[in-house]
């Protein structure tokens, strides 16, 4: 248990409280002080010591600001801009909360209700919604205005209604969204009622995007209130406003251009912090209902800044124990040597792949096997130069077929893919485009590489769809993906990515998102390709199953490190890593319903979190004082068979009978 | 298994059930659930098997009454759930509960896994804080995590983690069966082995009833005494587990049988069986 | 694709009627009526009752909106209370400065808007800095304010430029475009704000799609990535975006015709407004609506023709 409370114990940002979060920054912190002050200022007018904004002081009249009476200056008529614009905010706050309330009254009772009953009382809200979306308000509100002649509140109530729909429909969304996650369901299972779901699980998740949307609105319903009393539409001529300000400063701009500055700047400022309050209010919300702890990855300790805790580094070319064997074995196809990937946070860099090396030969097949977050998918993306943003490849070689592909740039590297090194991925119909035809897809890779004509390369797409076995390519060819199934995209795939003529195909968990039937088709497949082509593979998977069938060796990584390597009945049969072990004793295919599963204690740790001896030590039922304290290096145990791990001789020893 | 003398009273009993989604206004409705039987006694496991969209989920669901019952009946102890009301249900709700799949999603993300545990409880009961404290200390304790788990937020917990806590969350009322919908499919194999324990332990301890639902043949096989297998919403085969898991009769269950291939038979006879099932299924 | 339109038309017919008919049941509401607006409120009572009785004002409003109805399939919408002339006379002459500006904000917003939301998504770092800080300022900063600003810079200071009014496009075609471009750039600088926004948000999201590694893996030029596969995934956002930009685009030509003078729809309805002038703002929301009308069909053609689902029609 012990390895579970120190798990627990990382302490992630989240502790700190919302409000203090999402104050502590310097945009939201600006627009909510400016907000205030507007407000404050607008509500005190009468009793702040201002001049009177509609009495017209004669003599000065166009004075420019500066002057300590009138500290922005006065209009043509000598009246006070800063008294003006004070009062004038009055006219605003008023408007846009009128508008405000409306459409918070109306859109979110009816975005909840048309969210949780659905059906046709929906379909209806949704409806209204389209059309009233599609209503220009000019009209509306002009229509209005004419009758009730320079009715701001009219006005502004009509614009909140309007607007309304738009927050109906993304509190609909929001509402669906969250009706569907599990832990309204299981809420549901506890016996809650739905009013108290929704006062528990619901509000508070859809007031984010609520918080968002109405100071959307509010800039909105700001620019078109301002915009009609800038036509004169909406306020009576003495009594100030804002844009009413603007159209009599427009008629002097050319003799006094200062007086259009002043209620320009307020308009533009308010709305701009109205802008920056929305976007922190939906980045605060988007981390705090992130499902992951991602949290934690900028708060590392920079422990791991010291070289690779590596104790050979150069062990590939020198002093490889199996390096005697080189001239007997065939030449290795691709050779990978202390690769070291990580990931560049602002703070520090996190090792998420160790001193990583492993070869493959001509025509082999190489399982790759650990649990998630071990980085198996880092690493062959570091191969193929498709590291994600932010992870880096930080040492290490990597030659293949006689290229370095550790010196080649982004250029070179994208000519290697497809034609070198395919790539075949966990989400068959999610690694298509949806948006184009599987065969033009393919086609396109096939000109790419092989420089043919349309005619042409349609027909050699016709050959691969037939070489991976779907039925029919004619057909398929014009099939959009979410046309196929699983293992129809997943072969679709494949033919992609032999469209270059690859010598090496890395199929990263091809299988894991497919039914189990469909599986053992795709990895039947994958072996006779390897037959017919001449290929070499990477597979990785989670499934022992699948890669003692397909894989002459195979790599174990745990946390980062190769732990294990050698061939596949070797590792299988007789693994020397504890956690080769453990996670084979783990899986329930080998266990009769008798007997109690031999699990291994806690969970692979997060990146970032790894020990500095070990990796698996706090796991290790072996673990002995050495084992913390330091890094271990890969040992040789036998022909090809390497393993990291100080104690392993324990294990042949005690291995029961 | 066999030759169990006394067999104890069924816990659920479901008669012909079959379930419909309705896919807009103007579709005929979709049945997933079609005419489905089975009955699980008194601390036995039935596992559930099927490949996706099969309806496995769908049956669970209409057990913890989550989704609508189109035909059919579902005993619970002897009483009918198919129409009861939604007052019952609720009730009803402190006896039978549902563990989800994925352990990222099943859990409020801005609530403590204290307020989650507390949530259940607060909806039968009026507990006191001081026993509601108690009672989520004692579960935490039963599923294996440190009590001081009850002040954190999910995020600071790993899936293995989540997934105690919801088993937590699903045990604190003291329900006597539970529904664990691929209560493993979202983990790690290590950890998937720790919450399979766990999951058996408790069962011996508190007694509990178990439908448990799996796309994956050999935990099923692990977990259950018997074993339902589900094709397109229809039971194909049903049976002690040892039959279905080891000498299946159906050819469908033939198929996953032998489409999970074992790491230890290397190069075994399955993909010449699999590459009959492409001839099969691509023509 | 047909039903996408067929929907929309569903959609449009009740449109048209729902506005035309709520301007008039708002109009129904008034205090005064049309017939004093005509001869002023210094008129003998008789004189109006005579004169509202002759245009058919008693009548209850849905049957004055029926008499409209009936009118407009004939090509009639009345004739303006305070200049007599017939209101699609009027409206017609107004009509294409209107749709020329809204063209032009469309597609200045399009092309500027799209090229820097696309540059932003792929360079981050200062450009994208520069466009967030665009993109905030394009928004918050009101039209009116702006074509003050630029009128008083390119016109009045450094005369590059006509400060106000509009040469029609057949007396002079370069007067007719120097006329249009400070209005319309006016106009278009808050939509290249939005768009450059949403296609930024729409390609980032996209290229952290699964496919987009998969065309990476199979060795595509990321030219073709990024022009023909993202674009393509990004752009049905961006245009259901326009479409409800040209919504709030009618406000800001109003305005913009009134800074810069020009003869449009916007600003001769404002003067019906002030002038109570029924006629003419019924006519205007039917010209209104049906621009939204062709603007949204023409998006959601566009959207259709994108997305392989609706186009494939299986
Ligand atoms: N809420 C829903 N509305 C409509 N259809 C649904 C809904 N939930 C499930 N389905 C559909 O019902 C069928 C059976 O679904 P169910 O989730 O029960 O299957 P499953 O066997 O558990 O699948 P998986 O292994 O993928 O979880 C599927 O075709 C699925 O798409
Ligand atoms: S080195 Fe020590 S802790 Fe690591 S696996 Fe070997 S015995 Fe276990
Ligand atoms: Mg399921």
């Amino acid at each position: 248990m012990a390895v579970e409370l120190r798990a627990g114990t990382a302490v992630s940002v989240r502790e700190r409280s919302t409000l203090v979060r999402f104050l502590w920054h310097p945009g939201a912190a600006f627009s909510v002080g400016f907000l205030a002050l507007v407000v404050v200022a607008a509500l005190a007018a009468p009793v702040l010591p201002l001049h009177n904004p509609i009495v017209e002081y004669y003599p000065h009249l166009f004075q420019g600001p500066g002057s300590a009476s009138f500290p922005l200056g006065t209009d043509d008529l000598g009246r006070d801009l800063l008294s003006r614009m004070v009062y004038g905010a009055r006219t605003t706050l008023l408007g846009v909360g009128e508008a405000l309330a409306v459409f918070l009254a109306l859109g979110v009772p009816l975005g909840l209700v048309s969210g949780f009953v659905g059906g046709a009382l929906d379909s209806l809200v949704m409806w209204v919604a389209d059309l009233s979306y599609s209503t220009p308000q000019i009209v509306v509100v002009l229509a209005i205005l004419s009758i009730y002649s320079q009715n701001e509140t009219a006005a502004m109530l009509a614009v909140g209604v309007l607007g309304s729909f738009g927050l109906t429909r993304i509190v609909r969304g929001s509402t669906i969204a969250v009706k569907n996650e599990q832990y309204v369901a299981a809420a549901r299972v506890s016996g809650l009622s739905w009013g108290r779901i929704t006062v528990r699980h619901v509000l508070p998740r859809i007031a984010g995007p609520i918080i968002v949307q109405a100071s959307l609105f509010s800039s909105l319903a700001l620019l078109f209130q301002t915009g009609l009393e800038f036509l004169g539409l909406a306020t009576h001529p003495p009594a100030p406003s804002w844009g009413s300000m603007i159209a009599e400063a427009a008629q002097f701009i050319v003799r006094d251009p200062w007086m259009i500055v002043p209620p320009g700047a307020i308009i533009a400022l308010t709305i701009t912090a109205l802008g920056l309050l929305g976007d922190r209010v939906r980045d605060v919300y988007a981390e705090r209902w992130a499902p992951g702890g991602v949290v934690a990855l900028g708060r590392t300790r920079e422990r791991h800044q010291a070289a690779p805790a590596v104790v050979a580094p150069s062990r590939a070319a020198e002093e490889d124990p199996t390096s005697g064997e080189a001239a007997v074995r065939t030449p290795a196809l691709l050779e990978v040597a202390g690769l070291a990937v990580v990931l560049e946070s602002r703070r520090a860099e996190i090792p998420v792949v160790e001193n990583v090396s492993f070869e493959l030969e001509k025509r082999g097949a190489l399982g790759m096997v650990g649990e998630s977050g071990c980085g198996k998918t880092m690493t062959v993306s570091a191969l193929l130069g498709l590291l994600p943003s932010g992870a880096r490849r930080r040492a290490g070689s990597i030659l293949f077929d006689g290229e370095a592909l550790h010196h080649y740039g982004e250029k070179e590297l994208s000519r290697t893919r497809g034609s070198k090194i395919g790539l075949i991925s966990q989400e068959p119909v999610a690694s298509l485009d949806p948006n184009f035809t599987v065969g033009s897809q393919v086609a396109e890779v096939v000109r790419r590489h092989r420089g043919l004509s349309r005619a042409e390369a349609r027909s050699v797409t016709l050959e691969l769809l037939d070489m991976v076995r779907l039925p029919d390519p004619s057909r398929v060819y014009r099939r959009y993906p979410h046309e196929l199934s699983g293992g129809m995209a997943q072969r679709v795939a494949i033919a992609a990515s032999l469209a270059g003529r690859p010598k090496l195909l890395v199929a990263d968990e091809p299988t894991t998102a497919l039914d189990v039937t469909t599986q053992a088709e795709i990895i039947a497949l994958l072996r006779s390709l390897q037959d017919e082509l001449g290929l070499s593979i990477i597979l990785i998977s989670h499934n022992w199953g699948l890669v003692a069938n397909l894989c002459d060796r195979v790599v174990v990584m745990y946390a980062g490190q190769v732990v294990e390597m050698g061939t596949t009945v070797d590792v299988f049969t007789a693994p020397r890593h504890p956690y080769t072990a453990g996670l084979l004793a783990s899986d329930p295919h080998l266990v009769s319903r008798a007997d109690r599963l031999r699990a291994l204690p806690g969970s692979v740790p997060e990146i970032g979190q790894w020990p500095e001896g070990c990796h698996f030590a706090p796991r290790c039922p072996y673990a002995i004082q050495a084992c913390i304290d330091a890094p271990i290096a890969e040992q040789r145990v036998g022909a090809g068979h390497a393993v990291r791990c100080i104690q392993h001789e324990r294990l042949v020893l005690e291995r029961p009978a | 298994m066999s030759g169990v003398i006394d067999a104890p009273s069924p816990v659920l009993e479901v008669e012909g059930l079959s379930v419909s989604y309705r896919r807009g206004l103007w579709k005929a409705p979709d049945q997933v659930v079609k005419d489905v039987s089975f009955e699980i006694r008194l601390g036995r496991t039935l596992g559930l098997v099927g490949e996706s969209g099969s309806g496995k989920t769908t049956i669970g669901k209409a057990i913890v009454g989550l989704v609508g019952v189109e035909g059919g009946e579902i005993l619970f102890c002897g009483e009918p759930l198919a129409h009861s009301s939604r007052a019952r249900r609720r009730e009803l709700s402190a006896s039978i509960q549902m563990v989800f799949q994925d352990p990222y999603s099943s859990l409020n993300p801005a609530r403590t896994v204290g307020q989650t545990l507390a949530e259940p409880l607060m909806a039968h009961r009026r507990l006191k804080r001081a026993e509601l404290a108690g009672a989520v200390f004692s579960i935490l304790t039963k599923v294996g995590m440190d009590p001081s788990a009850a002040r954190r937020y999910p995020a600071q917990f790993s899936g293995g983690q989540r997934q105690r806590i919801a088993i937590a969350r699903a045990l604190i009322v003291e329900p006597k069966l539970v529904v664990c919908d691929e209560p493993v499919s979202a983990l790690d194999l290590s950890v998937q082995a720790q919450i399979l324990n766990l999951l058996r332990d408790l069962q011996r301890e508190l007694s509990l009833t178990y439908l448990f639902v799996s796309h994956d043949l050999a935990v099923v096989r692990y977990m259950s005494d018997e074993i339902a297998v589900l094709k397109q919403g229809r039971l194909v085969e049903y049976g002690d587990a040892e039959t279905v898991g080891e000498r299946p009769e159906h050819p469908y269950t033939q198929a996953l049988l032998a489409a999970a291939p074992r790491p230890l038979h290397k190069r075994l006879d399955v993909t010449d069986a699999a590459d009959g099932a492409i001839e099969h299924s691509c023509r | 694709m047909l039903r996408s339109v067929g929907r929309r038309l569903l959609l449009s017919v009740p449109l048209l009627l729902g506005v035309t008919f709520l301007t008039f049941l708002l109009e129904a509401l008034t205090p005064g009526n049309e017939a004093l607006a005509i001869l002023g409120t210094s008129a003998d009572p008789q004189q109006v009752a005579a004169l509202s009785k002759r245009l058919g004002l008693n009548l209850p409003f849905y049957v004055q909106y029926w008499h409209w109805l009936d009118g407009v399939i004939h090509g009639h919408l009345g004739n303006s209370a305070v200049t007599g002339v017939p209101v699609a006379t009027t409206l017609n002459s107004h009509l294409a400065v209107t749709l020329w500006l809204i063209g032009g904000a469309l597609v200045m917003s399009a092309v500027i808007g799209i090229t820097f939301g696309v540059i932003s998504a792929l360079r981050g770092g200062v450009l994208g800095r520069i466009v967030d800080v665009v993109s905030l300022g394009g928004l918050a900063i009101p039209t009116f304010w702006l074509g003050y600003l630029l009128v008083l810079l390119v016109a009045v200071k450094l005369r590059w430029l006509p400060a106000v009014g509009y040469v029609s496009i057949g007396s002079s075609l370069g007067g007719w475009a120097r006329s249009l471009v400070l209005p319309v750039f006016t106009l278009g600088v808050g939509g290249v704000a939005l768009v450059a926004k949403q296609t930024r948000d729409a390609m980032l999201d996209v290229l952290s799609r699964e496919f987009i590694r998969s065309l990476r893996a199979w060795g595509l030029a990321s030219r073709s990535i990024v022009l023909k596969h993202a674009m393509r995934a990004a752009l049905p956002n961006v245009v259901t975006l326009m479409g409800l930009y040209v919504v709030s685009l009618l406000l800001g030509t109003a305005v913009v015709e009134t800074v810069f003078a020009l003869p449009g729809l916007g600003s001769e309805v404002v003067l019906a407004t002030s002038q109570h002038d029924l006629r003419v703002i019924d006519g205007a929301s039917l010209y209104f609506t049906l621009i939204v009308v062709v603007v949204f069909t023409a998006a959601d053609l566009l959207t259709a023709w994108l997305n392989p689902r609706i186009r494939s029609g299986r």
